[in-house]
């Protein structure tokens, strides 16, 4: 054990003391034991380190010239000693077991103590020699002879000696060539043994002498055996797979079965009943097993020390991190206190308190306590307990009553519940789809009104699906797994309900993006008629009318649009020329069958136009549809007749209309003209709140209908009794002819829609009369499309070019008035109300007035009064696209927003009036160099110049200015980017305002400029906030003095320092002592 | 309908004495008050003004020592009390109302290099370099004016005898202790004539002792190795040793940080460390411009004061790298000792020119009793001082000191030297191989090592 690997010489970690060494070897020399070396047994020699067996022959030499026999084993009668060859000794099988075994051993050993181990090197060289298997029950260190065991050491003592003082250089040549062959064969080990005798330098020549001659006399002796034997040594040396070294002394070796380590125990174990020198050998042994060692030698001072001052240390610091969450309180703080006048302050007092520490003194409270007390009312709270108890005596019934109603509650609670939960279980979206379907008809039976709130949302719920699939386009097969799909071929998925799923992508593509061309598909189908639905409602939104009105208006409208078209529809258009039907009585039922229905078509019109009615005259229910005024008989109230009349004539008359003014759509109310008063009554009738009317209306498809009122004759000659003429004339006279001038002056063609009705009466008469002299043209047009004013506002800001002058009077001038009239007569047929006022100027005033006076004019009640609303689109002429779609028709007809936008902006190069402000600003902020400049008329007179051009200095330096300019236009933040002037004046004003860069406790200017943004002065705060603002970080009085922090336990439990919880107390009792 | 009109009723407004407030009905409505930031920084700019206008910060020098002042403790239970030792071994208590010396202590024979008044302000503590420690009982009842002109004399109640001249002295905060620095630390009772405990760790003389006011055991010395030491009475050995570049001159505990603490050192720096990580400085407070000799805490905790041998007075914050205020006058020398007021409005430093100077913490404070309506207006100007400190013309007016020339030079020298260290390092770490010269910050720079 502990020895170096290989032959090399080495010095031991730790030496050997000479006197250790003496000892061992006057144990070697002269005793037979080979363990009783090992000095305090710590450690013993191993007896199982392979080496070849010696031959019989040897031994018996041996013998012969030592015959001592100390032998105290007698092997069995049997016993042979089998020869093993040295290849075969060791099985790589056994080396594999035991290799490791001890090269464990080896650093085990190697940490028990040097010295010890230096002890046992003879030895164990010596067992070895011997033991060449494993089978350590039969070689026993003990089998051996001592002196043999003797001879053996002495040999390797004298080599490794030999070897040494060769190295040193001087020896005989006998010895040196004995110690080169034991060097080849055990050479190891020889260095090993050197290792300690290295140290022992001092070793006394006579006992060298001593071993010289030994070994001389051993070489008589044994002669060329020995020559033999180191051959074969040498052999089984190199056949050793394990390199032999401190690690794996034996690499063969190893108790029987090889698993176990060999234990002090195993090796003493024999021992027993031995000397009296082994017996204490023993008990150092059992000394040292049991692990009770000597005391340990005290550490150094200055060791001591540091240890000492690193646990204070550690103590202290732990100690003081109690302060921490007081300090970091503190620190966090916004405001310390250190004032004195902390107690000084006086508790408020409060009733309550007071009546707490009320004590009766006089005989009288005493009494009146004593009462109290005894009626158990001394407290206000039982008082108050008392009487809530009276108070919540039920009877019988009610408390039946009560559980009952409770349990009908909770069961129909429940079966809502379940009810909902099953329906939400079915996974059939057509189930849902009807659902819902019928779910929005409940609602609009029961009252708009009320959800219109609901409905709002639903309809922005609407908008929104609709704008994001607009923008991520998500269902128009755009996904991997559409193009996926596509890409194989629709043809492919015939089974697998593919194509469905596109199909249905595609379908609700096209109606989340409907409404951008909705104009185009409007009167195509349902989806079209939900959409006004949804226009409706915000039309609603925007005017205030209730959902109920629009509701009922956009149904009427529709209604009647279609009866229109129907009327509408040419008799002679569609009459097949041949075949079956063209024959003569085949023709003639057709002519029967559709002017029954035409017939049929008016009647359901007049209904229609009545439905409103009803409504309208809230208050006076029986003759509500005709009288505008008392004055008025039931049955005279034109606009049925109108409705009837006009409806037909309008349209042609209109076509032939080309003034532009609204003169000319005088003529609308068709034969019926009379000199200086016109009524005209265009009653286009659409679908979708489209109006084609006059003669730049092309198509009349307008829903509006428009009456025009003039004069009294006109009146007269409708059979209007004449005090409603005057009635109208009131209105008329102040609504002036403005519309008449405003209408020239577009010179465009107008076209107004009001959707002002009359109020109650919601005749909706146009009293368009404004005096014969004035009202030369004044144009009431009341469109009754609620959805054509909602469209109006749309458009407003998209109209550029079109002036709006719009009157809303209706709408506008009294709210509730509108609100009513829309509910009066949403579509039905131009109900136009009151005087329509059309201005350029004031128009909404004077609107309003207009109503107003309109209305009393007719003795309407105030607040019935019908609403002028009248909005006219002024257009420019231009842009009319020549069939001269009026401002209303441009509204209404189908136009793409696009189209609208771009007519809006017609005239409008923002572009290019970006792009000039922008150079303006640039040349302002990055100003050209003044470069130099020929003097006029500086070498003008030779012509030199001209010829010649700029010198060229000159030349060179307005190119650098330049160049100059041109880089400091780049360096610009906004040089690259086309639609963004950023300016980069030096704002001196502004200047001092901004600090450089971010101040240090801020972590960006965002944080900096919040803490710079509210005011603190009490300008701009109430009185509170503003002393909260602006109260200084410490808080301390001249002349008061202020004591060290002092420990308090922080509120929050659960904390770190919890263990030391006992010092703090005391830590704490001594702060406080303080003071 | 009911129309509104505008009433008043006589009484909310008469007042009923002439120095009666009237209540000022206010507006707050937003749009009627444009331009706030604008009202607001021009009332900011104001304030820095106004600062600079009454910035009168010295109240008053005490003459009387007749040699430069070494040293001066402040009364724990007293504001108006103050004592001074000088290196002439003349102790005198000041009282700071009036302005004049109330006693003289005779006795030392050598510089009385420390002073500190008992945790009771009963007696105080003296050391000096002639080897003793003397301890005298505080009169507590002469001060005010009606003590007279005469300065009386007393004697000591104890004389300690040490084998070693001292070098500094401070009182425990809560018992009858003390301890006094030189070539050894020794703790001393009241009661006893030997020190009842002694610390030593290497054999260098230990030049200033400080104890913890809130964690009552613990205290630290300053060594003229260079090094900062930390003990603590329960164990009876020093707990750490810090060694910096340069030594420290002195040192004071945070008050309401009780384990926080700021040496002064002589490389004109103040360092800020915490007891528990000493690895690194807190706050390194540069400023001055020769050695800092001494330093006091605010007893709120927010600021301290140092004195530095460039004959500059100095307030820091606590976390402050740079100093808020600097104090000099011309006759003013080395600034060898500055204490805080008990009541954090007062400044003392005691100087080489033989006098004690009275400053005001905050040069251009209004002393005296103020009006609610004046301290919420002040309240107010500081606040929005405070708020636009950081806009440049105000920041301009309200850091600009006028500091003596030999400072202003030396200031912008030290700068020179900072700026040419600086560019050196960049240059060097850029011609090495990146991370082989690592980047130390100013915090660790100047720690040597940390010994246990």
């Amino acid at each position: 054990m502990g020895r170096k690997s290989g032959g090399k010489r080495q010095a031991r970690p730790q030496g050997l003391p000479p006197k250790a060494k003496k000892q061992k070897r006057d144990a070697g020399g002269a005793v037979c034991e080979p363990i009783s070396d090992s000095e305090d047994g710590a450690v013993l020699p191993t007896p199982y380190e392979y080496e070849e067996p010696m031959a019989d022959e040897e031994l018996k030499k041996n013998r012969r010239y030592d015959d001592v026999d100390v032998y105290e084993y007698e092997l069995p009668d049997d016993f042979e000693d089998e020869e093993i060859d040295e290849d075969a000794a060791f099985t790589e099988e056994d080396k594999v077991k035991f290799g490791n075994l001890f090269e464990k051993d080896g650093e085990e050993g190697a940490s028990e103590g040097d010295s010890d181990r230096d002890d046992d090197d003879g030895d164990i060289d010596l067992n070895s020699e011997d033991e060449g298997s494993d089978e350590s029950e039969e070689l026993d260190p003990d089998d051996f002879s001592d002196e043999e065991l003797a001879g053996g050491r002495d040999e390797t003592e004298a080599l490794g000696e030999e070897d040494e003082s060769e190295d040193v250089g001087g020896q005989d040549e006998e010895g040196a060539d004995e110690g080169e062959e034991y060097e080849e064969a055990g050479g190891r080990r020889a260095g090993q043994n050197e290792g300690g005798e290295e140290e022992s330098d001092e070793e006394s020549d006579e006992e060298e002498l001593d071993e010289e001659r030994h070994r001389k006399m051993l070489e008589e002796v044994m002669g060329g055996a020995r020559g033999r034997e180191s051959k074969r040594r040498g052999q089984v040396v190199l056949s050793e797979a394990v390199p032999e070294s401190e690690f794996s002394l034996n690499p063969g070796g190893g108790t029987a079965g090889g698993g176990g380590r060999i234990s002090v125990a195993d090796l003493v174990g024999s021992l027993d009943g031995s000397a009296g020198n082994l017996a204490s050998l023993r008990k150092r042994l059992e000394k040292v097993e049991s692990g009770a060692g000597p005391v340990s030698a005290p550490l150094a001072r200055a060791l001591k020390e540091r240890v000492e001052r690193q646990a204070g240390y550690e103590h202290t610091k732990s100690d003081v991190a109690k302060w921490q969450p007081l300090v970091k309180a503190n620190r966090e703080a916004p405001t310390i206190v250190f004032s004195a006048d902390k107690k000084g302050t006086v508790a408020q007092l409060s009733t309550a308190g007071m009546a707490a520490k009320f004590v009766p003194t006089t005989d009288l409270e005493k009494e009146i306590s004593e009462l109290l007390k005894e009626s158990g009312a001394e407290d206000g709270r039982t008082v108050e307990a008392g009487e809530a108890l009276e108070l919540n005596k039920l009877t019988v019934e009610e408390v039946l009553e009560r559980k009952e109603r409770l349990a009908k509650m909770r069961s129909l609670l429940f079966q809502h519940e379940s009810k909902a939960k099953r329906v939400k279980k079915i996974k059939s979206k057509a189930f849902h789809r009807a659902q819902a379907k019928s779910r929005a008809k409940e609602r609009a039976k029961n009252g708009g009104e009320v959800d219109r709130e609901a409905a709002r949302e639903e309809a922005l719920k609407e908008e929104f699906k609709r704008a994001q699939e607009r923008m991520t386009l998500e269902h128009k097969n755009t996904s991997k797994w559409a193009k996926r799909a596509l890409k194989r071929g629709l043809e492919a998925h015939v089974e697998d309900g593919t194509r469905e799923a596109i199909a249905e992508q595609l379908r609700m593509h096209a109606a989340l993006t409907r409404k951008v061309d909705r104009m185009d598909d409007k009167n195509s189908s349902d989806e079209s008629s939900s959409e006004d639905e949804y226009d409706d409602v915000t039309a609603d939104v925007a005017d205030g009318e209730t959902a109920e009105g629009l509701r009922l208006a956009r149904e009427t409208a529709r209604d009647k649009a279609a009866v229109l078209r129907v009327l509408d529809e040419d008799p002679e258009g569609d009459k097949p020329r041949k075949g079956l039907f063209a024959l003569p009585f085949m023709a003639r039922a057709l002519d029967r069958k559709s002017q029954e229905a035409r017939d049929e078509a008016m009647a359901l019109l007049d209904e229609l136009e009545h439905r409103q009615d009803p409504e309208a005259t809230a208050g006076n229910p029986e003759d509500a549809p005709r009288g505008t005024t008392e004055a008025l008989p039931p049955g005279t109230s034109g606009r049925m007749s109108f409705g009837a009349a006009a409806a037909g004539v309008s349209r042609p008359h209109a076509s032939d209309d080309e003034g532009g003014d609204f003169e000319g759509d005088s003529d609308l109310e068709g034969g019926s003209q009379s000199e200086g008063e016109a009524k005209g009554e265009a009653k286009g009738e659409g679908e979708g709140g489209r109006r084609r009317g006059g003669a730049k209306r092309g198509p009349a498809e307008g829903r509006g209908k428009v009456e025009i009122l003039e004069g009294e004759g006109e009146l007269a000659q409708l059979g209007l009794p004449g005090g409603f003429r005057t009635a109208t004339e009131g209105p008329v006279s102040v609504g002036g002819g403005g519309v008449a001038e405003s209408i020239e002056n577009g010179g465009g063609d107008v076209s107004m829609e009001g959707g002002g009705e009359g109020g109650e009466r919601a005749h909706s008469w146009l009293f368009r009369s404004g005096g014969a002299e004035k009202s030369r043209a004044e144009g009431g047009v009341a469109d009754e499309t609620i959805s054509a004013g909602a469209t109006v506002k749309k458009h407003k800001r998209g109209l550029n070019g079109v002036e709006i002058a719009g009157v809303k009077g209706g709408m506008n001038g009294t709210q509730k008035a509108g609100s009513e009239s829309l509910h009066v007569d949403g579509e039905n047929s131009a109900q136009i109300a009151g005087s329509s006022e059309v201005r350029i100027g004031p128009a909404e005033e004077s609107g309003a007035k207009n109503a107003n006076e309109g209305s009393d004019g007719l003795n309407a009640r105030p607040e019935q009064n019908g609403g002028v609303d009248a909005v006219t689109f002024l257009e420019g002429g231009s842009e009319d696209e020549g069939e001269g779609v009026p401002g209303a028709d441009l509204l209404q007809t189908d136009l793409s927003q696009a189209e609208l936008v771009r007519r809006a902006f017609a005239g409008d190069d923002v572009e290019a009036d970006f792009e000039a402000r922008k150079a303006e600003m640039l040349d302002e902020e990055v100003p050209a160099i003044e470069g130099p400049v020929t003097l006029p008329g500086w070498g003008q007179w030779t012509g030199v110049q001209k010829k010649k051009g700029l010198p060229g200095w000159i030349v060179k330096e307005q190119k650098d200015n330049e160049k100059k300019r041109n880089q400091a236009m780049a360096k610009r933040q906004d040089a690259g980017r086309k639609h963004v002037i950023i300016s980069e004046k030096w704002d001196k004003k502004a200047a001092k305002y901004a600090a450089e860069g971010v101040p240090f406790p801020f972590k960006d200017r965002e944080a900096f400029e919040r803490s710079l943004r509210n005011p603190l002065g009490r300008e701009y705060n109430t009185d509170s906030a503003h002393r909260n603002l602006i109260r200084p970080p410490v808080i301390k009085s001249t002349g008061v003095i202020i004591d060290p922090i002092k420990y308090v336990k922080p509120e929050q439990k659960g904390r770190a320092e919890k263990p030391s919880a006992g010092k703090k107390g005391k830590g704490n009792g001594k702060d406080t002592s303080r003071n | 309908m009911k129309v509104k009109v505008i009433s008043r009723s006589e009484q909310d407004f008469t007042k009923e004495r002439t120095e009666d407030v009237q209540k000022v009905y206010r507006n707050l409505d937003p749009a009627l008050h444009p331009f706030e930031k604008a009202h607001e920084y021009t009332r900011a700019l104001n304030a820095a003004k106004l600062d600079k206008v009454f910035a009168k910060p010295l109240i008053g020098a005490l003459d009387g020592h007749a040699d430069s002042v070494s040293c001066m403790a402040k009364n724990p239970r007293r504001l108006n009390c103050l004592l001074s030792g000088s290196m002439d071994g003349d102790i005198r208590l000041w009282d700071l109302a009036y302005r004049r010396t109330i006693r003289q202590f005779p006795g030392h024979r050598g510089a009385v290099t420390g002073l500190a008044v008992s945790h009771d302000g009963e007696h105080f503590v003296s050391c000096s370099s002639d080897c003793t420690v003397r301890l005298w009982s505080l009169p507590q009842t002469e001060m005010g004016e009606a003590s007279g002109t005469d300065i009386e004399t007393q004697e000591p109640v104890v004389t300690l005898q040490g084998k070693n001249g001292f070098r500094a002295l401070d009182h425990h905060w809560k018992g009858p202790l003390f301890a006094t620095t030189g070539a050894q630390v020794d703790i001393w009772d009241h009661n006893r004539s030997d020190p009842i405990n002694s610390f030593s760790w290497g054999s260098e003389s230990v030049i200033s002792v400080r104890w913890n006011p809130a964690e009552p055991d613990v205290f630290a010395t300053t060594g003229s190795d260079r090094s900062i030491v930390l003990y603590d009475m329960r164990v009876s050995t020093p707990l750490r040793k810090l060694i910096m570049q340069t030594r420290c001159n002195a040192l004071a505990w945070n008050p309401r940080e009780a384990f926080n603490f700021t040496v002064a050192n002589e490389d004109c720096n103040c360092y800020t460390y915490d007891m528990r990580k000493m690895k690194s400085a807190l706050c390194v407070h540069k400023d001055h411009v020769s050695a800092v000799m001494d330093i006091d805490y605010s007893p709120t905790g927010r600021e301290f004061v140092t004195g530095s041998y460039d004959r500059s007075v100095r307030i820091f914050e606590y976390n402050a790298g740079h100093s808020r205020e600097v104090y000099h006058t011309k006759r003013m020398q080395r600034v060898f000792c500055a204490k805080f007021s008990g009541d954090a409005t007062y400044v003392l430093t005691g100087s080489d020119d033989t006098n004690i100077r009275i400053w005001k913490a905050k040069a251009s404070e209004q002393l005296g009793v103020k009006l609610p309506r004046e301290k919420g207006k002040q309240a107010y100007m500081e606040k929005v001082k405070q708020r636009y400190k950081f806009l440049p013309e105000i920041k301009r007016i309200d850091r600009h000191r006028h500091v003596p020339k030999a400072i202003y030079k030396a200031e912008k020298l030290r700068q020179t030297v900072a700026n040419s260290d600086r560019r050196k390092d960049d240059r060097r770490k850029r011609h090495s191989a990146p991370g082989s010269i690592p980047n130390i910050p100013a915090r660790k720079k100047k720690i040597v090592q940390e010994l246990e």
